[in-house]
């Protein structure tokens, strides 16, 4: 049982060393239950070594964003047990959330923070790999898979989330919503009301919310996680640039840092994410608004990453598609834009104004969304 | 160029594949109505396709124990037809069919909320689907100790992620025990300070497990 091989590329794979019994009958009592698990669920595996460097916190941002994303799953699951998606009741039930519900109001201002807050870490986490060139061979694919998983979050907070508060703001986001769907014809009827008649939309994009959208998270966060094992912490510029990383890789001997401590620091980093959205609940609560009028758009959306919403101020709503269709395939490109070796972002000006003409540009679109506005009309709802 | 005929022959293959999904997007039989989420005494317009040439169509609102006519009107050369109905003002709040029948039939959902349109402002303030809901505060003193605790808990995460480790806990030949064992084991990181506990003779640890 105690054993501890390696695999073909020459990294360890750890299995459970120590057990209760082998660790003698002087073993205190905690550390025969550590053994009793250890031996049954390998926990020992985790103490793989990882480069020094992962211990940072700019290489703990995508750990934060998962436990973010669990916690946001684990009050979800909370939620979900006083919210009713019939149109006919939906609203009163967030409403009994807010009002009644055991620390309903909280935990649900908690929940839309989090999932504000998992955007931003998940935001800068991508520019984290983007200046420090982790998308590069080995790795494009995985660049790719976390630029897809970046679209369901922002989805489930854009759209359906908004939407479960069947407020004036969630009416005008189902409006874009069914104009969206619209457009993309065949494509899109999944999403519009015509595809049933038997259920109507706002359950239909519960169900998206709580159980489809997370499902394609686990998926893609299984394939983003498999490929950061596979191809293990990408190593810094300098170490890539001094060819201290061949293959994309430090050599086992190089990677002095334990995966425990990272884990560690997500989890305790997590905690952080979590007491700060708690802090911005209670002091900053997201309020609840008029019932819905559809002769009217008065939808002020918070800034943060609201910045494609001001493409539909130039492009009406086409313009989201327009500048989600823009965000993506700037991400996506930025594989075949850069074919230099070169790593360091300072060595890379093409790549350097790229990032930041992109950072200035969603930082004004946001700005210029957050303007106040009140367009009226009676259009919501319909494609032209 | 192989492969840009390759790439070609799959560009044409994904179109044709498509292809009958884009044509039923367009000229199909059907209704829309607007606003979706209508007031009970509202003016909704319903639109309809190809519900036959010059047919007369009959539109009603179906749900919630009620089958009612809204009122008919005459469809285009096409079948198609675009016309303003009043709701009746005794619609329960909910799920309806909305159906257009002429030579063809089809039917949408609308989702009837809140008092009639023209309700009074009491009505409208009234209820979950009032203007101005009501929303309960908490006490400033709940609020205070909830800030306080989620300033304790980032204080505990802050701790649980920077703490520096003991490198007694880490030194091969002192033994730990209880919950200090514990965690020492838990979180044994070989960059701070090597292993936590005894090795079991003959077996090798973990963190030394490079051959």
């Amino acid at each position: 049982m105690a054993e501890g091989g390696d695999s073909a590329d020459g990294h360890s794979v750890t299995r459970s060393t120590y057990s209760a019994t082998e660790a003698g009958e002087s073993a205190g009592p905690a550390r025969k239950i550590w053994g009793w698990l250890d031996d049954r669920l390998g926990l020992s595996a985790l103490r793989y070594k990882v480069p020094e460097h992962a211990n940072t916190i700019w290489y703990t941002l995508g750990g934060i964003t998962f436990v973010g994303i669990i916690v946001l799953a684990a009050i979800g699951i909370w939620l979900a047990q006083f919210h009713d998606p019939d149109p006919a009741a939906a609203r009163q039930s967030v409403l009994f959330i807010q009002n009644s519900a055991p620390l309903g109001d909280v935990v649900r201002r908690i929940h839309i923070w989090t999932a504000y807050l998992v955007i931003v870490t998940a935001s800068l986490h991508l520019i984290r790999i983007f200046v420090t060139t982790s998308y590069k061979a080995p790795r494009e694919i995985n660049w790719i898979v976390g630029v897809v998983l970046l679209a369901p979050l922002m989805f489930d907070a854009f759209i359906t989330g908004t939407v479960l508060r069947w407020d004036q703001e969630a009416y005008e986001a189902l409006a874009h919503n069914m104009e969206l769907a619209t457009i993309f014809g065949a494509f899109g009827g999944f999403f519009s009301e015509d595809f049933t008649t038997s259920v109507s939309i706002l359950p239909r994009l519960y169900i998206f919310h709580v159980s489809i959208v997370p499902l394609l998270l686990v998926f893609f966060l299984i394939a983003h996680i498999f490929l950061i094992k596979h191809h293990g912490i990408s190593p810094t510029a300098a170490q890539e640039e001094a060819g201290e990383a061949p293959g994309g890789r430090l050599p086992p001997e190089k990677e002095t840092g334990s995966y425990a401590t990272h884990l560690r620091k997500m989890v305790g980093y997590g905690l952080v994410l979590l007491a700060f959205a708690g802090v911005l609940s209670v002091l900053f609560p997201q309020p609840i608004g008029s019932a819905p009028d559809p002769t009217v758009e008065v939808t002020k959306p918070l800034p943060i990453y609201y910045g494609l919403y001001s493409f539909d101020d130039c492009f009406g709503v086409l313009g989201i598609l327009y500048g989600a269709i823009a965000l993506f395939g700037l991400l996506a490109l930025v594989l075949f834009i850069d074919r230099t070796p070169l790593r360091s972002i300072r060595r890379r000006p093409v790549m350097l104004v790229f990032g930041v003409v992109l950072l200035i540009a969603l930082a004004v679109l946001s700005y210029h969304r957050v303007q106040p506005r009140r367009i009226t009309h009676g259009r919501l709802g319909t494609a032209k | 160029m192989k492969a840009g005929f390759a790439r070609v022959g799959t560009l044409v293959l994904l179109i044709l594949a498509l292809s009958p999904g884009l044509a039923l997007a367009h000229g199909e039989r059907g209704v829309t109505v607007e606003p979706l989420t209508p007031k009970p005494d509202q003016t909704i317009t319903v639109n309809g396709e190809l519900l036959g040439p010059n047919s007369e169509v009959e539109v009603r609102v179906i749900g919630n124990g009620m089958n009612m006519s809204l009122g008919e009107v005459k469809a285009d050369e096409e079948g198609d037809f675009t016309e303003k109905f009043r709701l009746p003002a005794n619609l329960k709040p909910g799920t309806y069919q909305i159906e257009a029948t002429g030579k063809e039939s089809a039917t949408t959902q609308i989702t009837v909320s809140g008092a009639p349109a023209g309700g009074t402002e009491a009505d409208s303030k009234a209820g979950a689907m009032g203007k101005t809901p009501v929303i309960e505060q908490r006490p400033l003193g709940q609020s205070i100790s909830l800030v306080a605790l989620f300033g304790v808990l980032a204080a505990l995460g802050l701790y649980f992620a920077r703490r520096p480790v003991r490198k007694a806990w880490g030194h091969p030949t002192i033994r730990r025990s209880g919950m200090q064992g514990l965690i020492a084991r838990l979180f044994r990181e070989r960059d701070e300070g090597g292993v936590a506990y005894e090795p079991v003779a003959g077996a090798r640890d973990p963190e030394e497990g490079e051959a």
